[in-house]
């Protein structure tokens, strides 16, 4: 077992989490009340209740989950997407770390993220 | 001569793209050796270094480490191999000292920040260790990539080029890392396109030719088997043409006619010396001086892909 390895790659994506927290969390919050305003102006006065839920109760929650998984799959595709770019994706192809393990590693810091987004957009 | 740390078997890559890139490939590496590994390119250097760290996947062929696959035994025979790319990537908004630990844990092994501060003064990064790393300069840059592919105490070590873009006097250092690396018993091997560097600092040289190994061999036997050597005479008296007298030789006069030169094949029994200066003491031709000079590795080198080229 190579947890060392497991969790230098979970170290590594949750400091680049960190280090780029500020657009993280601005970008989904930012497109997500520029959704809300703009149908919400534009169709929010004609729709008065879906299925006896009142139209507010029914699209804030919505949006923000969308948001989220949007976020989070964003951020799986593109931990592993980016070091394929640069090419620094030879280090991680060379470890002793079978192929799954080296994902779900990547793809845990969506997960926090998930957990700590809510917070601040809502 | 018979304990090799990495054995090649018969190893092939043709490319998705269609490019043959490594015909049927044979090699051993030698425990506690440097090996170096020659080639213009597109020989198929990086491919056959990616194929044993396990970047790249071959067509055919395996690789033994210690006698054992490389792929059944991934992980113990990756935590032994450290690779230097040919290419500076890196993650260029981390400081230098996380991504050389980050490379260490990777590889599984525990984090120890002593071991890493080691390696880095090694490589005079210690001051730097804090700096992120697109703020290096490039020769930098390719010693933080010694030092990430150093961190987790390989005992191969492949560099791919590695002194590519490095002034002269971090090449020397590099070259005496090399060195010292080798004493600690890393067996180490390393592609080049300067000549001097394989001389230099290599047991045994490969040369490899469009996917092809076509030479491998000690490098003194090397140099000695296909070295030809050179005679210079320095002439007391210039002269105008090569005297008829001393034809059979193939002399080449020097334009200004003050030196003749003869080249010879050094280890052939009759080199053709003595009775070449018989023959000029008989055609009153003095000379101050003489010198003889034994062909570089480079003239190996560019000899044998003419060669090459020539039967294809
Ligand atoms: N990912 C790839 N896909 C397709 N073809 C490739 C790929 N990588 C390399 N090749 C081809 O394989 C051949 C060998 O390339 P390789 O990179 O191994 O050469 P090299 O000996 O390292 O050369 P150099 O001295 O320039 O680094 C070349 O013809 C190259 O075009
Ligand atoms: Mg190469």
């Amino acid at each position: 077992m190579n947890l060392h390895g497991v969790l230098a790659i979970y170290k590594f994506e949750m400091h680049r989490f960190r280090r780029t927290l500020w657009t993280g969390l601005a970008v989904p919050v930012i497109t997500t009340s520029l959704y809300f305003v703009v149908f919400g102006s534009a169709i929010g006065s004609r729709m008065s209740e879906i299925n006896g839920i009142p139209y507010g109760a029914f699209i804030v929650p919505g949006l923000m989950m969308l948001s989220l998984f949007t976020e989070s799959i964003f951020n799986a595709s593109f931990g592993i997407h980016m070091p394929r770019f640069t090419g620094t994706i030879y280090e991680i192809l060379s470890a002793p770390c079978p192929r799954w393990k080296r994902c779900s590693a990547m793809s845990a810091r969506p997960r926090a993220r998930r957990s700590s987004s809510p917070s601040s957009s809502s | 001569m018979s304990d090799p740390i990495l054995s090649i078997r018969g190893l092939e890559k043709t490319y998705g793209s269609g490019t043959h890139a490594l015909k049927p490939l044979d090699l051993d590496i030698q425990r506690g050796e440097i090996f170096a590994l020659l080639g213009p390119n597109g020989a198929g250097k990086t491919t056959m270094i990616s194929i044993v760290c396990g970047i790249v996947t071959p067509t055919a062929g395996e690789v033994l480490i210690d006698d054992k696959n490389w792929q059944r035994n991934y992980r113990e025979a990756r935590k032994r191999i450290g690779l230097v790319p040919q290419e500076l990537t890196m993650d260029v908004f981390e400081p230098l000292i996380s991504t050389v630990s980050f490379s260490r844990e990777l590889f599984g092994r525990r984090p120890d920040p002593k071991r890493i501060e080691e390696i880095l003064r090694e490589l005079s990064l210690w001051d730097k260790r804090k700096t992120i790393l697109k703020e290096l300069s490039g020769g930098m840059k390719r010693r933080v990539m010694i030092a990430k592919a150093l961190a987790h105490d390989p005992d191969i070590l492949f560099l791919d080029e590695p002194t590519a873009g490095v002034d002269v006097e971090l090449r020397r250092d590099m070259w005496n890392m090399v060195r010292r690396l080798r004493e600690n018993g890393t067996t180490i091997i390393l592609t080049t396109h300067y000549i001097e560097e394989a001389e230099e600092m290599a047991d045994r040289v490969g040369v490899i030719n469009k996917g092809e190994l076509i030479l491998v061999e000690e490098k003194t036997e090397l140099m000695k088997k296909l070295g030809r050597k050179v005679l210079h005479l320095q002439l007391a008296e210039a002269l105008e043409t090569v005297p008829a007298a001393l034809a059979e030789w193939d002399l080449k006069l020097s334009e200004d006619g003050g030196m003749l030169t003869y080249e010879f094949d050094a280890k052939a029994d009759r080199t053709g010396i003595p009775s070449l200066l018989g023959a000029m003491r008989d055609a009153g031709i003095a000379f101050k001086d003489l010198d003889t000079h034994q062909s570089s590795l480079e003239d190996i080198f560019v000899g044998l892909i003419n060669h090459q080229k020539a039967a294809a």
